[in-house]
């Protein structure tokens, strides 16, 4: 079924995914929560899945809670291991790494923004920003000069050396989009990013995470349950109990 | 139904661990107070009439210097066990918060809300002195078998008197309840959750200025001894010194703060890597919660120091010395062991705490990419930079007091062996508590 859902806000331009090739492929994923090992009672979170994410598309998964779409997420993200089926990464399926490996490729490929920032409240808006690169090797120097200039970008200019809790919600929430994309990832997880946010400041922080992913040509994986976020997304999915039952196409195109 | 008849159904809900570390942080101060204390009163209880008098002899004659010994070791020790209690009540009242935003949620004012946090804290501070006691009481017969040079104490010498445990317990209380109402103070209780109010942390360089004044102090009043003892007296000029050295001791954990709030910053601001990032910026957030993770190791380390002292008196000449020396190294030792329990059930305490409220934030931290061991290292270099800053205090403290109480002297080597092992074991005790605390970040970071 193709169908257009009405946007809400501003798009901007994309590339055609189905022209370049997928940099998440998942196949037949299941995810099963509980106590397999013990023929206890297990909860079945993901019942196949197929999806295919392009390079620099942007893609929102929705569905009422308990649905399967944040551990959709984390498996995509290689944060959980898929009970079975397959994620593969520029042609590495995740589950075959071990989870050091995993966990680097988190830090270098992946950017993650989550509902309330989960920014290191010691740390200053600039520091929360290079802390993940500095994690990954790269000098202080100069993971501090890019992350001034993401800082800038997204409208924090003169709120680098403040701690969290000197923000907004919103500020704090694109110190959390600085950090997510100074690493140039190539998928940026967002998990209910606007959740904690009025719906004014949640609308600003919208546009500047799908337009900050745009303009850095990453591509954007956003959970929510609100239609009005889903919408800002080329494509959305729509989950019930482990399943993808619904794509929509905000350009009308279906599959 | 009332705030109050509905707060026992939201307390209810905390883990195991969460629940039992306050407790066992009061049982360890109220131990550890009252066998200080009730050490100290089996030594005043062998002073003679004229302990201080020339007419004394034997056994009698330096049973004074005992007593003054087990006072100075008192006055070391039990502001530290008190103090601890004091970070217990804070520790359960952070455990609360969520239940006591609930609270408000529910229709609880804040006045309400913290009237019910603090009888949650006196219930706990209840338990677990009572406990403390018990342990008190199951320790106090192995105490005997101490030897003081002097005829073994009695395990009834070694008990307080029955009146003084429901007092110990009541000062453990009034102590936790006077702690959790300054944390209070500082808290904003709302429906939504609960907020520090949201200061920039300032040490003001008075600290520094307080412990220069009591080292001035201390160092006059050793010059001055003799004129001091003219005026106020033996007796009057001993509890002037005790209550000096008292003070220089007690400053170092005043001027503890200052230092780590200083080299946080200094540190953050330049640090290469992100584990020494992050660790610098928590102990600049936060320099008193990180002074008070090393408070009992610092007592411990200066205790230690001042034990080198014992290795300058030398051969025994007569019984009375021999008896002194005897007492001295047993005593020395015995504060150096309760201070080093101390400083074990604190650090490891206050560590386990630390990793129960920060797993949130570590959990984000490996969902974005740093691994379980960059974590780890960074937890690990928190723990140190205290402790490495509490051992240079320290020494230095100690060197201060003995230099001005006994004069500069070559100590015995296998003193100064005591002590630097006494070091490597408070660097081992904090790197322990950090890795025993380490499978709980393990588990926790899983998603």
């Amino acid at each position: 079924m193709t169908t257009a859902i009405p946007s809400t806000y501003r798009s901007p331009s994309e590339p055609d995914p189905s022209a370049g090739p997928a940099v998440l492929s998942a196949r037949s994923l299941v995810r099963d929560f509980g106590d397999s090992g013990r023929k206890g009672p297990t909860t079945r979170a993901l019942a196949g899945v197929d999806l295919d994410i392009a390079r620099a598309d942007s893609l929102a998964i929705m569905g009422p809670s308990g649905c399967g779409k944040t551990t959709l997420l984390h498996v995509l993200a290689g944060i959980l291991r898929p009970s079975a089926g397959t994620v593969h990464h520029d042609g590495t399926d995740l589950s075959s790494l071990p989870d050091a490996a995993r966990t680097r490729l988190r830090r270098g490929a992946f950017g993650f923004v989550f509902q309330e920032g989960r920014l290191l409240p010691e740390l200053t808006a600039l520091e929360n920003v290079i802390l993940p690169r500095m994690l990954a090797g790269t000098p202080r120097r100069t993971a501090t000069a890019d992350a001034r200039g993401w800082l800038d970008r997204l409208g924090l200019a003169g709120m680098h050396d403040r701690r969290p809790g000197q923000l907004s919600g919103g500020q704090a929430q694109r110190v959390a989009i600085a950090r997510a994309l100074a690493g140039r990832p190539q998928v940026v997880f967002a998990d209910e990013p606007t959740g904690a946010l009025d719906q004014a400041t949640g609308r600003s922080v919208l546009e500047v995470l799908v337009g900050a992913c745009r303009d850095s040509g990453a591509s954007l994986v956003m959970v929510t349950h609100d239609p009005q976020v889903a919408a800002v997304c080329r494509r959305t999915v729509a989950m019930r109990d482990g399943a993808i039952v619904q794509e929509f196409q905000r350009s009308g195109e279906g599959r | 139904m009332s705030v109050l008849a509905a707060a026992p159904l939201l307390l209810r809900r905390r883990s195991a661990l969460a629940d039992t570390l306050p407790v066992l942080a009061f049982a360890a101060s109220t131990a550890i107070t009252a066998t200080v204390l009730g050490g100290l009163l089996a030594f005043v209880g062998r002073m003679p009439a004229d302990a201080l008098g020339p007419s004394a002899s034997g056994e009698d004659s330096i049973m004074g210097m005992l007593a003054f010994c087990a006072l100075t070791a008192s006055v070391l020790l039990v502001p530290s066990a008190v103090g601890f209690g004091g970070a217990a009540a804070r520790l359960s009242l952070a455990r609360r918060e969520r239940d006591l935003a609930a609270m408000r949620l529910v229709g609880g004012t804040s006045a309400q809300v913290g009237g019910i946090a603090l009888l949650d804290v006196a219930a706990q501070a209840l338990l677990g002195s009572v406990l403390g006691v018990l342990a008190h009481l199951a320790v106090t017969p192995a105490l005997t078998a101490l030897d003081f040079g002097i005829a073994p104490f009695t395990v009834g010498e070694l008990l307080l008197p029955v009146w003084a445990y429901p007092l110990v317990v009541l000062g453990i209380l009034l102590v936790a309840l006077g702690s959790a109402a300054v944390a209070l103070a500082g808290l904003v209780l709302s429906p939504l959750g609960v907020a520090r109010e949201s200061r920039t942390v300032r040490m003001s360089l008075l600290r520094l200025a307080v412990w220069a004044v009591l080292i001035v102090l201390l160092v006059a009043a050793t010059q001055l001894a003799q004129v001091v003892s003219a005026v106020a007296g033996l007796a009057g000029m001993l509890i002037i010194m005790i209550v000096l050295v008292g003070g220089v001791v007690a400053g170092v954990n005043v001027v503890g703060p200052l230092v780590v709030w200083l080299l946080g910053r200094a540190l953050a601001a330049t640090a290469p890597t992100a584990g020494l990032l992050v660790a610098a910026r928590r102990l600049a957030a936060d320099p008193r919660a990180a002074w008070r993770t090393v408070s009992g190791i610092t007592i411990a380390l200066v205790v230690a120091g001042l034990l080198t002292v014992i290795s300058s008196l030398g051969e025994a000449s007569t019984p009375e010395d021999a008896i002194l020396i005897t007492a001295m190294s047993t005593g020395g030792l015995l504060t150096l062991a309760i201070a080093a329990v101390l400083a074990a059930i604190s650090t490891g305490i206050t560590r386990t705490a630390k990793v129960i409220d920060e797993m949130p934030v570590l959990r984000a931290q490996h969902v974005a990419g740093a691994q379980v061991g960059q974590l780890q290292r960074a937890r690990m270099l928190q723990a140190l930079l205290p402790v490495l800053l509490s051992s240079v205090l320290a020494a230095g403290t100690a060197l201060l007091v003995v230099v001005a109480t006994v004069g500069a002297s070559t100590p015995d080597p296998a003193a100064l062996v005591q002590y630097v092992a006494t070091v490597i074991g408070a660097y081992v005790l904090v790197l322990g508590a950090v890795a025993v605390s380490a499978p709980l970040v393990r588990r926790g970071v899983r998603v």
